[in-house]
């Protein structure tokens, strides 16, 4: 790597934490705000929902997987951006009002034990269980995230790159370093999608025009010009699917929660939608670019495509900037991640079911010693150095998506839906996701997330139909809507 | 590069322009109408609530 390079990502990184540590003392009145006042304006909901969502997935795998397969994985994008639109359309500005008046609830958990007035805990305990589950997961995609860019930047092995990526976020996870600078998710943000954008331009300029560019990518195979090359009607079915993990997504449904009023639904959908689709268009561009680009000497890994690129087209300088800002974005989202698993273990678990009287400062070392424990949960998960971003990332897509989603929607348009049916929905959605994941041959190809939404539909029909129906209070919300 | 080489991607890219730039559109529009509702409201004084009803009175 460049001298230039590696300085200017040194520097960027040591920015971000003495900016983090500055901002420390303000977090627990900026948590606050974001967090319990509903007061998310329209933009920041909409960014911050989308940079959450997006971050080691849209700059190494999307991009990856069109730069090994071609223009066939693009029905991801276009199932993606259905899905997002739908869940803004549909869930936003409903979950925030029903959020409001079920007991002000905050988190996915809070909603689904308050919407159905489940004083057993049992609810809460199993989504959280689910929660823990798929996050590590998540996390470990992350992590896998971290290692690539600093085994394609600095040329290290894959397992000290690794390591070294999960001690730096272990550590700004306990500082809590990140959760006082969401603003720095903003301008992160704001720096992926000029990346994502001008990396491929500059590549056509490269080529001299587009012509030429395509010419390029079929000299190196034709079909990856071609939507429908090796493309069952399972295969499409799959990527199209991606779109209905949107529904089930704890860490976006939590920022439709905290936007501060129904009423800005619409402008940050708009804010939200626009930046995914070019963001999206931008990813797929830049594998596809990466093609042409690299026919002479192709990438060992596909998921380099991104970073590779960054390094050989801007100006070193830049270059350390944009690497610096992935890393962190990756860290950001995998630390949000880390804190949502710990709250979740020290709050549902360990307070909700072993120690109800635990003082506030035994909270927080039992969800320090959670972040670790779940570190290393996902560092076990990512140490396989074939671990390929994508593909974790749609397990717990699939996960999340299966689980929630058909309860989140059900729970808000169906009066009869009634806790056991809530309880069906998620726990045959989990098991579904799971099992499905291992089988294979004929319709066990689809992607796992399809079948898990059907079958935790049908259950939550099923189950609250078996059940006494809910209570008139409960009811008396819904007509309230 | 002749034309049939050229068309094919265009016609991949096709298929991802419009679906995508038509969800966008469709935010867009969302968010005009939302806010000629609210200008209309303003206006004639009258609030509509959610489902887009005007309150009864007596």
């Amino acid at each position: 790597m460049n001298t230039a390079t590696v300085v200017t990502f040194i520097l960027y990184l040591c920015a971000l934490i003495a900016f983090g540590i500055l901002f420390y003392r303000f977090s627990e009145t900026l948590s606050d705000y974001v967090l319990g006042g509903r007061k998310l304006k329209s933009g920041v909901a909409a960014l911050s929902a989308g940079a959450s969502d997006m971050s080691g997935w849209l700059l190494l795998g999307l991009p990856g997987a069109v730069y090994a397969a071609g223009l066939n994985q693009i029905w991801i994008a276009i199932g993606l951006s259905i899905g997002a639109f739908l869940n803004w359309q549909f869930v936003a500005a409903r979950l925030r009002a029903l959020t409001e008046m079920t007991g002000n609830a905050i988190t996915l958990p809070d909603y689904l034990e308050q919407r159905f007035e489940d004083r057993t805990r049992v609810l809460r305990i199993v989504t959280a269980t689910v929660i823990l589950l798929f996050f590590a997961l998540y996390t470990a995609s992350g992590l896998v995230a971290g290692a690539k860019l600093f085994e394609s930047s600095f040329g290290w092995g894959y397992e000290p790159a690794l390591l070294a990526g999960a001690a730096v976020i272990v550590v700004y996870t306990f500082l809590g370093v990140f959760m006082a600078v969401s603003w720095t998710d903003f301008f992160q943000g704001i720096l992926m999608f000029l990346a994502l954008i001008t990396a491929p331009i500059m590549l056509v300029f490269f080529f001299e025009n587009w012509g030429t560019l395509v010419a390029g990518v079929a000299e190196v195979d034709a079909s990856f010009l071609d939507v429908y090359h090796e493309m069952t009607l399972i295969g499409i079915l799959s990527l199209l699917a991606w779109g209905l993990g949107y529904f089930g997504q704890p860490h976006i449904l939590a920022r439709f929660m905290a936007i501060d009023s129904p009423k800005s639904v619409p402008k940050a959908q708009m804010i939200g939608i626009g930046w995914m689709v070019f963001a999206l268009f931008g990813a797929v561009f830049v594998g596809f670019t990466g093609v042409a680009y690299f026919a002479e000497s192709p990438l060992p890994d596909p998921e380099f495509v991104f970073l590779v690129m960054v390094q050989e087209l801007f100006n070193p300088w830049l270059a350390g900037i944009l690497l610096a800002a992935i890393l962190s974005a990756v860290m950001s989202t995998v630390d949000s991640q880390l804190l949502v698993c710990s709250s979740a273990i020290a709050e549902d678990f360990y307070k909700g079911l072993l120690r109800p009287s635990a003082k506030n400062r035994e909270l927080v070392w039992v969800g320090r010693i959670s972040v670790v424990a779940v570190a290393l949960v996902a560092l076990v998960i990512a140490w396989n150095p074939e671990a390929m971003v994508l593909e974790l990332v749609a397990w717990a897509w699939a996960g999340f998506g299966a689980s929630f989603g058909p309860v989140i929607l059900l729970s808000l348009f169906w009066k009869r839906m009634t806790l056991q049916g809530a309880l069906a929905g998620v726990i045959t959605g989990a098991v579904t996701v799971l099992v499905w994941h291992y089988l294979e041959g004929g319709w066990f190809n689809l992607y796992e997330i399809l079948p898990g939404f059907l079958f935790s539909a049908a259950a939550i029909y099923v189950f609250s139909m078996r059940s006494e129906p809910p209570s008139r209070s409960v009811t008396d919300k819904m007509d309230g809507m | 590069m002749n034309m049939e080489e050229m068309s094919l991607p265009l016609h991949s890219w096709f298929w991802l322009i419009v679906p995508m730039f038509s969800v966008f559109l469709l935010s867009i529009l969302n968010y005009i109408m939302s806010r000629s509702r609210k200008s209309e409201s303003s206006r004639t004084g009258i609030r509509k609530d959610s489902d887009g009803n005007e309150p009864v009175s007596g």
